[in-house]
């Protein structure tokens, strides 16, 4: 859109004629060439625009009114000389930007509701292949958290908090007015503007599926003039890093002896005695192994450094009629752990066509193929193995069986295939005609299309293969998404005061999910892998579902413009969906604003150290509609049974979540209330909001009385609030022609509360009046009893030894029951980015922080024996100081081969971090020795990620969950190119 | 102004347009339905009602292993905390096995709660769709009385294990939900009175022998009554239905031991219920696909076989009883009560001594063949004997496969002819006591017994017998001896001949407690009902 107003600017311009000229050359701050800034004589039609080396030519008299603009730079208005030299400013807030909201586009300076705009410079800058990773950090209340790290992995997105409890927290996301349901496959070059709309003003034209927010996406245009061709590229490694010891040989086997000491505990006399097995026995097969000091180091088995890449062109051109942009991308990235890996493609055509003077056509293609490969099994399993066993014998072969007679994990991984290819398709296709004067239609039609198919085997040499023969199974998904939509605009202006501007929306969308999942297993041969399928002597029924979803909708705006002062916004949508109850289909989102630009106001006009001033407040309806399909309906579900030696027989049961016909919408109401602010000509500038949220109807699965022969049903009880305050800043410290050190920072406060639940608290599901939705509820840690303890024998705990847990009696009752337990809320108090860049003589260094404050985490690695928390001395894991009879900690405790008592206590962990995510280096090199190459722009430039992470929590990241693929700490190195 | 006409036109075009849409909305927004059927197919027709009968025989497998679930098998908990075994590692052991901690919250105590409830409403709505069919139908009555035996069944479980619960013959799934109503424990006399009703029912109908292995049959329905009315101390009932059992002729004890537990298929002529295992399609079917796991046979194999693979020259194989996780054991008192030298159950059903196995592991002057004897408490657990009534040799494909797809018998003959004993022990019939006593006592290669028989004599000869089955907790508990006996003999104490202890984990006998007896209502039960309508058990 932003290009949209450029083009018009230059056909405006190209009407003048030449006469005695005016020469200049504009710049901006640093000294560089602007190229196509406007330049105008005041109160006459004549105009150019400034080419490649910044120059410019016009035929006006000396001494006219001239007026330089350019987008995203502060206007200029000086007298034409002979030889100018003219230096534009950028715009540090950018009032007049245009942004994009749902169906259609806005000043920035018209904005009513909370939107925040991000640059795609800034999301570039973190090599990553997620979107959703990049915009972490980008905008005040949006907070990302990491599914994945391994290579093609995704992340979520919760915007202003967690209002749901079943019905999904993934806000919206429109590419190009299109809804998609992820944009994990969006190569991020080809992205223009990403803007995050928090309020419910902004959200509610998207009804029902808005109440999680909407992310809009548009993506990069033809422009018109003369062709620019952009090169990016970069390369890197990615390395590992922990922040906590594993424990070596010696350690391991030390904890093993502590945890197969054998204690006897004489409670009248308060002695404990301890005798140590001998070594032979405890030790057995990995006896050797400890006796010849053969220890294995199990994570540099099977992590090492990986390769990380990424390559993009794009082409951007176009005539008055006809406009072109078309990109090119390749990402690839090696996993730390063999052999993930995660490739795409990226291919994306926009083009739009004038086919008459009030007609225009829109054709926008976007197709992305990626494969990724995973690795077998839990990357816990690998860690966590026993230094004492060895992977490979004493001539290098790898072993298939561990001296403590379990599989090898590397054995298994090299007998694994598990592989995913996806193609996706976006096809969209707009026709926008000018009926009349101020009324538009615009027909969007939209087809997205995704296939993906996993095919796993396991061969006859694999653990769970080997017990069939060798295993495949191909999952075939197909996704198609259709929309139509109906848009009719009308503008209307009059007496320069008023503007009033309506929209009215039809859409009908339909979606369709359909699974295929052949399997077989016992095969010949294990050579063709899982494309062998058809070979297989046995043969999986083969797993079909189909999850269709549909929605109509409705939708009319009004907004209107007083003064360019008082900004009004009024609007509701009408939305029916497929997946609710036969009674409750459809539901009404209606929404309103105001703004007031107080700066406009002839009081403040004047002011000059006052830039900006703007109130906004709104309020509004959105719906939550992402639930699974079929929750209304009864539907059964397959059983196989064999009698003896007859042939298998089908039945069929209901499942144990009983069917409510009567589900419907999650409803959220909220209020906004913001204020914009910009100070010192903009060199302070930012927003503060404050919000209250109220979701009712909450999507629950209800935990019922289980004598009715069913665990569960999914109902419409309970609310949530969420209500916060955020706060954006923006300061320019320093501006110079050639110095420019910006600092951009957010802040974020959120409060999730749930309000009320059907009938109380729901201990089962963790949920609890009055606390956070994601919450823990255990025990609350109190030491370690230690020998001589005084309440040792009269202990509230059932039979204490020293060295065991002590928790605490929370009732005072003197005993541990299940009500001592307490909630621990995990989310945090504040979240914050903190970006800051220093541009000097073409040298830029920016530096991205991220952080939280307050959540609190439980770390499956200090107790959990998947995660070698155990201290059984089986599995290897996070080094803790444990409790001996020699060494009395009060830590953590004591080693055994037994489960220890309420040990999850001990795990709750503080997981605020202050992370420097990014920090890059860059170097732009001057126009002027480039100009012959028609290169516009030539940058390189370094970029460290996650590179270093303060906090108290033991991990590999503390965004990562235990278990999970460990984050990288990234390397790349990289360069821009803009030829035109 | 043709033009504008034109324009105009338009848009009443679009106008209408919009409105056939609208007109259109109602069928677009019903939900389709493309890959699965709804529950009116279960409640309407007599072919419905079969398929949730059979479908139910798979969800009572869960009792063995749920799928989907990492590690824990409910059955397993059955088997604990009696006299006669010993638990070392593994989930559930400290509640159950050495009563440390039994709470409300225990995983084990609501999942079984849970898998009876939900029998119990599908077999509610099995009868009660009787209203929709023509019940003259025999495979409607047949369908019915299979599901009158899940339902008995499962009272009776609930029974024996909760001694509260809440009599509910509603089916939630047509529409006949009681949820959000008051509920206060059933008499038990209530809910005894059911399981009659229905087992009369079921003896009814269904035949003696079944061509389906694994159904329920009215010899089964006779077992499971003569349970009851044991756990209800009315030994009359049990002595009748156990003499219906032996004179129908259609059950024999199998004549070694040894052949009671052989083989993956032990459907033979001792087995009275036994749940279906094997490696094929509905021998414990999920579609791989969907989560890659492993195959979903069961793993009582690897409960009861102990870790002898971390011995020094030690490797897993078939014969020491392939992949072990060593979760429970027989004690020493259980050794003591066999006649060692002549009882052939002492040998058959147990594996004493493992010997050395892995040529490439061997200490110094240690021999392929050389008997482990264990010198302390560690070595001894590698090497604890083990009871061989779930050892599977027959269904891995390598002896380190962890599933076993070997049928488990739930009930077999010679359970039946020993609450006979018990029964006619109680109605003062010392002739036919010692009659069914000598059953499983002489076939195990002991001489009749001829003296007086005891209670004490009985639960011996229970124990030699039906070791690690599930019943001993019941017995002891009707018998109104499990306090006592675990008291006595629980866990296991053990010290070798030089003086050094072997094995030492008695915590049960420290632990349990008088309301051991029963367990406690899963809390979030007691919760949803409330605790003023439906009271936690005593203790908890």
């Amino acid at each position: 859109m932003k290009n949209f107003f450029v083009s018009v600017l230059f056909i405006v311009i190209a009407t003048m004629s030449v006469a005695a000229q005016v020469r200049g050359i504009v710049v901006d701050a640093s000294g560089e060439p602007l190229v196509g800034v406007s330049v105008q004589a005041d109160g006459s039609p004549v105009g150019t625009i400034s080419g490649v080396d910044g120059r410019f030519e016009l035929s006006v008299k000396e001494g006219a009114a001239l007026s330089f603009s350019y987008i995203g730079f502060a206007s200029r208005h000086m007298r034409a000389s002979g030889n100018m030299r003219v230096v534009m400013q950028e715009a540090a807030v950018e009032m007049d930007e245009l942004v994009v909201v749902g169906y259609g586009t806005q000043r920035k300076s018209d904005l009513t509701g909370a939107v925040v705009s991000v640059k795609a410079d800034d999301m570039n800058a973190v090599p990553t292949s997620s979107v959703a990773e990049m915009l972490r950090g980008q905008a005040a209340g949006v907070v990302v958290t990491q599914n994945s790290a391994r290579p093609g992995g995704t992340s979520d997105i919760v915007i202003r908090g967690k209002k749901s409890l079943n019905g999904g927290n993934a806000p919206l996301y429109i590419v190009d007015g299109a809804p998609v349901d992820n944009i994990d496959d969006i190569n991020a070059q080809d992205i223009q503007s990403v803007e995050i709309l928090k309020d419910a003003s902004s959200q509610s034209i998207y009804g029902a599926r808005a109440s999680n927010g909407v992310i809009l996406i548009t993506t990069k245009s033809g422009v018109e003039g003369k062709t620019q061709v952009d090169v990016n590229a970069y390369a890197g490694a990615q390395t590992l890093k922990r922040n906590f010891s594993l424990y070596d040989g010696y350690e391991f086997a030390q904890l093993k002896r502590e945890a197969n000491r054998t204690f006897e505990y004489d409670a009248a006399h308060g002695t404990f005695t301890g005798t140590y097995m001998s070594d032979a026995s405890l030790f057995g097969n990995m006896y050797q192994n400890l006796l010849s000091e053969r220890f294995t180091d199990w994570e540099s088995l099977m992590i090492r450094a990986a390769v990380q890449q990424k390559y993009d062109i794009s082409v951007r051109s176009g005539t008055d009629k006809h406009k072109i942009a078309a990109s090119l991308g390749l990402f690839d990235q090696k996993g730390m752990v063999s052999p993930s890996s995660y490739r795409r493609y990226n291919v994306s055509l926009n083009t739009q066509h004038a086919l008459h003077k009030r007609v225009q056509l829109g054709f926008r293609f976007q197709y992305a193929y990626s494969r990724q490969q995973q690795e077998d099994g839990n990357f816990s399993d690998i860690l966590t193995k026993s230094p004492l066993l060895s992977a490979y014998d004493e001539q290098g072969n790898m072993l298939r069986l561990l001296e403590d007679s379990k599989w090898n994990p590397l054995w298994n991984n090299a007998n694994y295939t598990n592989e995913s290819k996806m193609h996706r398709f976006l096809a969209n296709m707009t026709l926008d005609w000018n009926i009349w004067g101020g009324l538009s239609y615009r027909l969007n039609a939209n087809l997205n299309y995704r296939t993906k198919e996993q095919g796993i085997y396991q061969t006859s040499q694999h653990e769970s293969g080997s017990v069939v023969g060798g295993k495949a199974s191909i999952t075939d998904v197909k996704y198609q998404d259709l929309l139509l939509e109906n848009i009719l605009t009308y503008v209307h202006k009059w007496k320069q005061q008023h503007t009033l501007d309506v929209t009215l929306v039809q859409s009908i969308n339909a979606i369709k999910t359909t699974t295929t999942i052949p399997a077989g297993s016992d095969f010949a041969s294990d050579i063709l892998g899982y494309d062998g399928i058809s070979q297989a002597n046995t043969t999986d029924p083969t797993s079909r579902s189909i999850s269709p979803r549909r929605l109509l909708s409705f939708m009319g705006r009004v907004r209107y413009n007083l003064m360019d002062k008082y900004l009004f916004s009024l609007s509701a949508r009408v939305d029916g969906s497929s997946v609710f109850g036969k009674n409750n289909k459809w539901g009404c989102f209606p929404a309103g604003s105001v703004a007031w630009r107080m700066k406009e106001e002839s009081w403040l006009k004047d002011v000059d150290w006052l830039t900006n001033l703007k109130l906004r407040a709104s309020y509004g309806w959105t719906g939550n509609q992402a639930i699974t399909p079929y929750q209304s309906q009864g539907l059964l579900n397959t059983y196989y049974f064999k009698f003896g030696d007859l042939d298998p027989m089908v039945g069929y049961l209901p499942s144990e979540q009983l069917q409510n016909p009567d589900l419907k919408w999650e409803t959220t109401r909220s209020l906004n209330v913001g204020v914009d602010f910009g100070f010192l000509r903009d060199r302070i500038s930012g927003a503060v909001e404050y919000y209250h949220s109220v979701t009712t109807d909450l999507l629950m699965r209800a935990s019922i009385d289980q004598t009715t022969g069913y665990t569960s049903q999914l109902r419409n009880i309970g609310s949530v609030r969420n209500q916060g305050v955020e706060v954006s800043l923006f300061f320019v410290p320093i501006q110079y022609s050639r110095i420019k050190w910006t600092v951009n920072a957010t802040l974020a406060h959120n409060e999730n509360k749930i309000l009320s639940l059907n009938g109380g608290d729901d201990t089962a599901n963790k949920w609890f009046v009055g606390h956070n939705i994601d919450a823990y509820y255990d025990y609350e840690y109190d030491g370690i009893y230690q020998l001589g303890d005084p309440d040792i024998n009269s202990s509230h705990a059932s039979y204490p030894l020293p060295g065991d847990i002590r928790v605490k009696d929370q009732d005072g009752d003197g005993k541990i029951t299940t009500s001592d337990r307490i909630v621990i809320d995990r989310d945090p108090k504040l979240t914050g980015s903190l970006s800051t860049t220093l541009t000097c003589y073409g040298v830029d260094l920016t530096l991205d922080f991220y952080g939280v404050y307050g959540a609190i985490k439980q770390n499956n690695y200090l107790f959990s024996s998947n995660q070698g928390g155990d201290l059984h001395g089986t599995r290897n894991g996070i080094k803790v100081d444990y409790w001996t009879l020699e060494n009395p900690s009060t830590t953590a405790p004591r080693p055994r081969d037994g489960t220890i008592d309420y040990f999850s206590s001990l795990s709750y962990q503080d997981a605020s971090y202050l992370r420097l995510r990014t920090l890059t280096v860059g170097y732009t090199f001057p126009k002027r020795w480039m100009e012959k190459a028609h290169i516009s722009k030539f940058r390189i430039y370094f970029t460290a990620s996650n590179v270093f992470t303060a906090t108290r929590y033991l991990s590999y990241s503390p965004e990562n969950n235990a278990g999970g693929y460990p984050e990288p700490r990234t390397f790349v190195g990289g360069i821009n190119i803009s030829f035109n | 102004m043709k033009n504008t006409f034109y324009y105009i036109r338009f848009r009443w075009l679009l106008v209408m347009g919009m409105l056939f849409v609208l007109q259109s909305c109602r069928d677009f927004l019903d939900e389709p339905n493309y890959t699965r059927l709804t529950t009116d197919y279960l409640v309407t027709s007599v072919d419905g009602m079969q398929r949730t009968v059979v479908a139910m025989y798979a969800k009572d497998r869960e009792l063995f292993r749920n799928s989907g679930d990492g590690e824990s098998t409910v059955y397993l908990a059955l088997l604990m905390g009696d006299d006669i075994t010993v638990p070392i590692a593994g989930e559930g052991i400290p509640q159950f096995g050495r009563y440390n901690n039994l709470l409300s919250t225990t995983n084990i105590v609501g999942k079984y709660w849970r898998y009876q409830y939900i029998l119990i409403e599908y077999a509610n709505t099995v009868i009660n769709a009787q209203k929709n069919v023509d019940m003259s139908d025999s495979l409607a009555m047949r369908a019915v009385a299979e599901a009158k035996c899940f339902r008995a069944h499962a009272y009776l479980r609930l029974l024996q294990r909760y001694d509260r619960v809440y009599l509910n013959t509603l089916s939630t799934t047509m529409g006949e939900s009681n949820e959000g109503q008051v509920k206060t424990p059933s008499p038990v006399e209530d809910v005894y009175a059911l399981i009659r009703e229905d087992l009369d029912y079921a003896k009814r109908i269904l035949p003696l022998r079944t061509d389906y292995p694994g159904r329920f049959t009215r010899g089964a329905a006779r077992h499971i009554m003569a349970k009851a009315a044991a756990y209800m101390r009315d030994w009359q009932t049990v002595a009748n239905e156990v003499d219906s059992i032996e004179a129908s002729g259609v059950y024999s004890l199998m004549d070694e031991p040894k052949a009671v537990f052989e083989g993956a298929d032990l459907n033979h002529h001792e087995g009275i219920l036994v749940s279906q295992w094997c490696k094929a399609l509905g021998g414990w079917y999920t579609n791989n696909a969907v989560t890659p796991v492993t195959n979903n046979g069961h793993r009582m194999s690897l409960h009861t076989t102990p870790t002898y693979n971390q011995e020094q020259g030690m490797i897993i194989d078939a014969e020491s009883g392939g992949y072990p996780w060593g979760r429970l054991f027989p004690n020493n008192y259980l050794f003591s009560l066999y006649d060692q030298k002549n009882d052939k159950r002492y040998t058959q059903w147990y594996k004493h001594y493992w010997t050395l196995n892995d040529k490439a592991n061997l200490g110094r002057g240690q021999h392929i063949g050389d008997t482990i004897f264990a010198v302390n408490m560690g070595q001894y657990k590698n090497v604890h004997p083990m009871c061989t009534k779930y050892m599977d040799t027959w269904t891995k494909a390598s002896a380190d496969e962890m599933m076993s797809f070997k049928d488990i018998i739930i009930y077999r003959l010679a359970e039946s002819y020993l609450l006979g004993c018990e029964a006619y022990l109680h109605l003062g019939n010392q002739g036919k006591a010692l009659y069914y006593f000598n059953k499983t006592y002489t076939r195990a290669g002991n001489s009749p017994w001829t003296g007086t028989l005891s209670i004490q004599d009985f639960m011996d000869e229970h124990a030699r017998e039906l070791c690690m089955e599930g019943d001993r907790w019941n017995m002891l508990k009707r018998e109104d001896k499990l306090i006592s006996e675990v008291r006595k003999h629980g866990g296991e104490y053990l010290v070798d001949s030089k003086g050094r202890i072997l094995m030492s984990d008695t915590l049960s006998r420290i632990n349990i407690r008088d309301y051991h007896v029963r367990w406690p209502i899963p809390q979030a039960q007691v919760d949803l009902m409330g605790a003023n309508n439906f009271p936690q058990n005593e203790g908890y």
